[in-house]
């Protein structure tokens, strides 16, 4: 059996069918919305480690009862530390409250869904960008409308809300308001779920004339 | 990236060591109270005695021993595991068979679909990857784009884009994800859309 890499084609103007077809040919399906993997990840690597801390306490231990290294044993000496102690400790309550406290908060990690955070636009391949990007986007358009002197933008899931501050004659602060919606709405309309665009202008201190 | 299998798993772990947490300071508290549960009382004060004494005994340590190196093992093995990066170095193309086989290097057929998309106004710049993701097989193009962008035109370059692999690769099994990130400072574009 032979192989053949070769190089590929690149996906220049003008589509260029590699196996016979002339015709255009459809974008490739999208793949599954990207997930995050959450901190499941991060409490098991932990996991590992006292795992591994354990495998090397234990072959420890044996080396020292053979005698091929010195000094006490780690599993003795943590066995023997804890002889004696009293139930009715601080210590143990203090423990026993944490281990409680870890547990729930860990039972949440393992049983929340994988976070999804990202927005897909209206693409058939697959397109997203997350929350935070699509607020630059956002935050672009709008920033450079005439009697505005900053804005404040802020995304969410299903909504995207714009404010404003007007340094223009209060009598056109409506015209800065559809400005400012029709930029974001432009922006948002992309999206595939468009977020509802709220606008608010609020007079910038100084310029209540 | 971390296969499902390994996420899985890491799940699995955070739910055990939760319930043992629970479990353990259940016990704790019930220790610290001194109260009869069921008629059982814990002893007022821990004897690990009897534990040091049998670590203490060869057998006990060898087979403690062999247990911690696999434990060690495993540990390895599964950190290893997040490691992983999943990319897939190599495509088969239709035309591949007994006598046969005709394959692209991925990396280097997404690397011109990257460098393609990167010439999209908007875009600054691009790189492009084959990996495997939740089953399937993915076209994976990570792209920074300005913030001034028009993302209708970047969202249709890349159904372009990905027709033009689609058409290229001439593989149904592959899907595609555009991974858009906006850079925090834009650079001038040539022209407005």
């Amino acid at each position: 059996m032979t192989t053949q890499t070769m190089p590929p084609p690149p996906p220049s103007s003008g589509t260029r069918a590699a196996h016979g077809s002339t015709h255009a040919a459809a974008p490739l399906p999208a793949a599954k919305s990207p997930a995050g993997t959450g901190p499941t990840p991060l409490v098991a690597q932990l996991v590992a480690l006292v795992l591994l801390a354990l495998g090397v306490a234990a072959v420890q231990h044996l080396l020292v009862l053979l005698g091929a290294i010195s000094g006490a044993s780690w599993l003795d000496e943590t066995a023997r530390a804890a002889d004696g102690l009293e139930g009715s400790s601080t210590l143990v309550l203090v423990a026993a409250v944490v281990a409680l406290v870890l547990g729930v908060l860990l039972l949440l990690v393992a049983l929340k869904p994988r976070p999804r955070r990202t927005l897909a636009l209206k693409a058939g391949s697959g397109v997203h960008l997350r929350r935070a990007d699509l607020r630059r986007v956002v935050q672009a358009a709008v920033d450079d409308v005439d009697g505005v002197s900053s804005t404040d933008v802020r995304v969410r899931r299903r909504s995207v809300s714009v404010v404003a501050r007007s340094i223009t004659a209060p009598d056109r602060d409506a015209d800065v308001e559809s400005t400012l919606r029709s930029r974001a709405e432009t922006v948002c309309d992309v999206v595939a779920t468009s977020p509802r665009v709220r606008v608010t202008v609020r007079r910038e201190k100084g310029e209540d004339r | 990236m971390i296969s499902r299998t390994t996420l899985l798993l890491d799940r699995l772990a955070t739910f055990v060591l939760a319930l043992l947490l629970l479990a353990g300071g259940a016990l704790g508290v019930w220790w610290w109270s001194g109260r009869d549960v069921a008629g059982t009382t814990l002893p007022g004060t821990a004897r690990t005695s009897p534990v040091s004494d049998a670590l203490d005994t060869s057998w006990v340590a060898w087979v403690a021993a062999v247990v911690g190196v696999v434990l060690a093992l495993v540990a390895l093995r599964w950190i290893l595991a997040h490691l992983r990066r999943g990319g897939v170095s190599r495509l088969r193309l239709d035309g591949s068979g007994d006598a046969g086989r005709n394959e692209v290097l991925a990396g280097k057929a997404l690397g011109a679909a990257a460098d393609a998309f990167a010439t999209t106004e908007g875009v600054r710049s691009a790189r492009g990857v084959v990996v495997k993701d939740r089953g399937q097989l993915v076209a994976r193009i990570d792209a920074t784009v300005e913030p001034a962008a028009d993302l209708a035109h970047v969202a249709d370059r890349a159904d372009e884009v990905t027709a033009q692999l689609h058409d290229v690769l001439g593989r149904d099994d592959l899907h595609a994800a555009v991974r858009l990130r906006v850079a925090a400072r834009g650079r001038a574009l040539s022209r407005v859309h």
